[in-house]
């Protein structure tokens, strides 16, 4: 094989939800690949099917439904379903879905309330719903520090007054974002060019300090500083450079005379990449690119094996 | 469609309905005023059907 | 009300064939591939990774239609293998570095949490 790279990476953060990743000596098009499969092609739960019972709630069934679509479930580690659409049982089971059940009325709700806050509206949220298979939930928080800094306890769905009542079960399915964006994993899944800043200090030399302050102060996200000792333009934080050019531009406003050499050059690297992913809670971040660099291999496998097919056919036909 | 009035009246072949001034329940058959019967209020309310509805969540 | 099924976006439908084969009948040495139910997650992939190859003369890959699931690949070779050949040796070089990859991160996923981890000691 002459024409493989072998790319490197290197985990610079990694929490929960949340992971930032180098990935390098490879191509824009592998990293643009790994980074639209795991937005649209890393299989998650979602609801898809929803009964209502009893809606005396102020919003629309098709309102509650969609709203019931779009609350992430978290998958536990390990756990597998299939595709509702591959199974072999006639309209839902186990092993192609998980049920979930809401019941909640004012009542239920209200009764246990202090008197001065007897009439205030009910909140039906994530938590109300209770999933039939303990490894399939709504996504709660990550941790109890955030639970504790929270208002409410989970996603709104719906508020009820006296009187109202709302009862439905939902049945989640697998599924990818290319059908329904619900069925993504990440809210971010981005990746930038690794910035290339290059100071040139001859140049720099002929700045007063006041100058060089100057363009220091220009980035709007301080990746500059000015050593303490000999008052050179030092770059202190390259990773969060944002391409804004501020400090190219201060920098040849500067100049003597037009032609001189740039005093900063910011620059994209074209085979580092930085990524980005978090995710929305129902798999874990280093589990999102695992599962989309599975997901990548697996589709060039199957197209590997399609084209051994049409190879044998066109044989075949001569 | 099928128009299962949820309030599905009963024997007589009437639907119920809800009155948009007094909020009580009215059963009207085929020929009868529009009508509420305790208030005379003519803007009358269908009852959400008792039957299951399913949606796709999408 | 006319758009077509989402789920049509990333399923083969009932006796679909995934990959078509098209020689380019003006051009020698060239040919299309229809691939169903793939965009440019794969496309721009395979057309950077034949575009390596110094026996691939030209490769393309076009979207003829967002709402048409199907993507195609153009490529032409210098006569020493044939478009098929070319794309199989893409497709693998392709695998082995995802595979790689994989790899790759699995190991920088340790060495982060050990990282993370000595760090809670001190």
């Amino acid at each position: 094989m002459p024409n493989t790279r072998a790319p490197k990476i290197e985990v610079l953060e990694l929490k929960a939800d949340f992971v930032k990743f180098v990935l390098s000596d490879t191509d824009t098009s592998v990293a643009n690949a790994l980074r639209r499969v795991m937005i649209a092609e890393v299989p998650t739960m979602a609801i898809d099917l929803v009964t209502i019972t009893e809606n005396s709630s102020a919003l629309q069934d098709e309102f509650l439904a969609h709203r019931l679509g779009l609350v992430p479930l978290r998958c536990e580690p390990g756990t597998k379903f299939v595709y509702n659409l591959d199974c072999d049982c006639e309209d839902n089971c186990e092993q192609c879905s998980v049920t979930l059940s809401l019941d909640v009325s004012w009542e239920s709700k209200a009764a246990g309330r202090p008197d001065h806050e007897k009439d205030l509206p009910v909140f039906v949220t994530s938590s109300d719903l209770v999933s039939h298979d303990p490894r399939v939930g709504p996504v709660h928080f990550a941790s109890s520090d955030i639970i504790d800094a929270s208002q409410d306890d989970g996603i709104m769905l719906a508020k009820l007054s006296r009187g109202q009542r709302l009862q439905l079960t939902a049945v989640a399915k697998k599924g990818i974002a290319k059908e329904h964006a619900k069925w993504s994993p990440v809210c971010v899944a981005t990746y930038q060019f690794d910035p290339i800043i290059k100071v040139a200090d001859d140049v720099s030399a002929t700045l007063t300090v006041a100058q060089r302050q100057q363009v220091v102060e220009s980035c709007p996200v301080k990746v500059y500083g000015l050593d303490e000792r000999t008052n050179n333009i030092v770059v202190r934080n390259r990773l969060e450079c944002m391409y804004c050019d501020e400090c190219t531009n201060v920098a040849s406003s500067l100049k003597l005379r037009p032609e001189d050499d740039a005093v900063v050059t910011v620059t994209a690297s074209q085979d580092r990449f930085i990524f980005s992913v978090e995710t929305n809670g129902t798999i874990d971040a280093d589990q999102v690119v695992q599962q989309a660099l599975e997901a990548l291999s697996l589709k060039l496998q199957t197209l590997r094996n399609e084209l051994i097919n049409v190879k044998q056919k066109i044989l075949a036909a001569a | 469609m099928d128009e299962d009035g949820g309030g599905g009246g009963g024997s007589s072949g009437g639907v119920s309905y809800i009155c948009g001034d007094c909020g009580t329940t009215n059963e009207i058959k085929a020929k009868d005023p529009i009508q509420c019967r305790s208030c005379g209020y003519r803007i009358m309310y269908k009852m959400r059907t008792k039957r299951l509805i399913q949606f796709e969540a999408r | 009300m006319n758009a077509p099924e989402r789920s049509e976006s990333w399923r083969l439908n009932e006796g679909e064939e995934k990959v078509d084969y098209e020689p380019d009948t003006k051009i020698p040495n060239a040919g299309n591939f229809i691939i169903k139910k793939e965009d440019h997650t794969l496309g721009n992939l395979i057309r950077m990774q034949l575009l390596q190859d110094r026996q691939v003369r030209f490769a393309g890959y076009l979207m003829p239609h967002p709402l048409e699931n199907i993507m195609r690949v153009k490529v032409q070779t210098n006569g020493e293998v044939t478009p098929m050949d070319a794309l199989s040796t893409a497709i693998e070089d392709l695998t082995s570095e995802v595979d790689n990859l994989t790899q790759r991160f699995a190991e920088g996923v340790l060495a982060c949490k050990r990282l993370q981890e000595s760090r809670q000691y001190q």
